[in-house]
């Protein structure tokens, strides 16, 4: 009884981290992913030319990704704003979800952070190839003709190298981050509010400072990760750009 | 116990102890630097602060996605300790 009761209070308040069987996530994901599709139809139904509420906050979310990606990435980035800004809600969406007492962030898992940094990386990937061509990709690589000849083998495998640790580097961050707020909180409550609230009957929320940083940290990674994927696709796509830039000076 | 097991387990135990503190100190040290920096790039042009704040943002992610990495370490180092039952 005393265990059901300890697992049953645990669960109510973080939602348990640690040992969540990963089919549970990917329910989550598809909830989070649900709840973003009705939001955009209901954004978009019925558009008027003097906004309500619901259209006003989908102007004002697109707007400010199509500034970010016309200030990251240049006048071409315009295109990127859905991937970015879609990225953006998910992770957005997913980690407030972690703060609602019995719901649990599916970013929370390395599962739902790979799979995106995957999508994002992959794309960014296939947009260099487009915009260099297979040829003018792999010089990329070698910094061909930016640098002597000799060091560019050296260099390709540099940069392959540092491309690869890119998806590990943006899926752990974002993991880390809101597996290591559930776990503190989870610390917090088993270490500190249940011995008091066993003792004394008073349910104190000792774990609550935690939760208002998680607020702020859900928010900044959610950012992290759109900006990151903007920046990506901005060096993939540079020597483009710069061609554009001279192709304009021309005229 | 036999000296080998012991001298694992302490050495297990310092790691888990101690990796995290040390990052924390380092990343803590980089970033206030960079804060520093940025506040100051911002004082002197206010009217660039909202470029050098994303930046600054972004610098702020990678410095602490090191702390991340060494707090995953932390997390696997920590499952392979062995539990003492009580008194």
């Amino acid at each position: 009884m005393d265990g059901q009761l300890n697992a049953l209070w645990v669960w109510t308040q973080t939602g348990i981290g640690a040992h969540v069987p990963p089919p549970v996530f990917s329910v989550l994901s598809g909830i989070a992913t649900l709840a973003l599709l009705l939001f955009a139809l209901a954004a978009t139904r019925n558009m008027q030319r003097r906004p309500g509420r619901l259209q006003n906050l989908a102007e004002i979310t697109y707007e400010f990704f199509d500034n970010l990606a016309v200030s990251v990435v240049g006048e071409h980035g315009r295109k990127y704003v859905p991937l970015a800004g879609t990225v953006f809600l998910f992770i957005l969406f997913s980690n407030l979800m972690g703060l609602i007492p019995p719901g649990i962030a599916p970013t929370a898992s390395l599962n739902t952070t790979i799979a995106l940094a995957l999508i994002v990386i992959v794309y960014v990937q296939y947009e260099g190839i487009r915009a260099r061509g297979l040829g003018g990709y792999l010089k990329h690589f070698a910094r061909w003709g930016e640098v002597p000849v000799l060091l560019s083998p050296l260099l390709f495998v540099i940069e392959i190298v540092s491309e690869l640790a890119k998806p590990v580097s943006l899926s752990i961050r974002l993991y880390a981050n809101m597996f290591g707020k559930e776990q503190v909180t989870m610390a917090l409550i088993t270490a500190l509010a249940m011995p008091i609230f066993k003792a004394t009957f008073i349910p104190l929320p000792i774990q609550f400072p935690v939760m208002l940083l998680g607020l702020l940290v859900a928010f900044v990674q959610a950012f992290v990760f759109s900006i990151l994927t903007l920046i990506y696709l901005a060096l993939a796509t540079e020597h483009h750009e710069e061609h554009h830039g001279e192709h304009a000076h021309a005229h | 116990m036999e000296v080998g097991t012991g001298l694992y387990l302490m050495g297990l135990a310092l790691a888990v102890g101690l990796g995290l503190p040390l990052a924390v100190i380092g990343a803590g040290l980089g970033q206030g630097r960079a804060v520093a920096g940025a506040m100051e790039g911002m004082a002197r042009q206010p009217e660039m602060a909202g470029r050098i704040q994303t930046g600054m943002i972004i610098g702020l992610a990678f410095i602490e996605s090191l702390v991340l990495f060494s707090f995953v370490i932390f997390f696997l180092l920590q499952g392979r300790l062995p539990t003492v039952s009580g008194q």
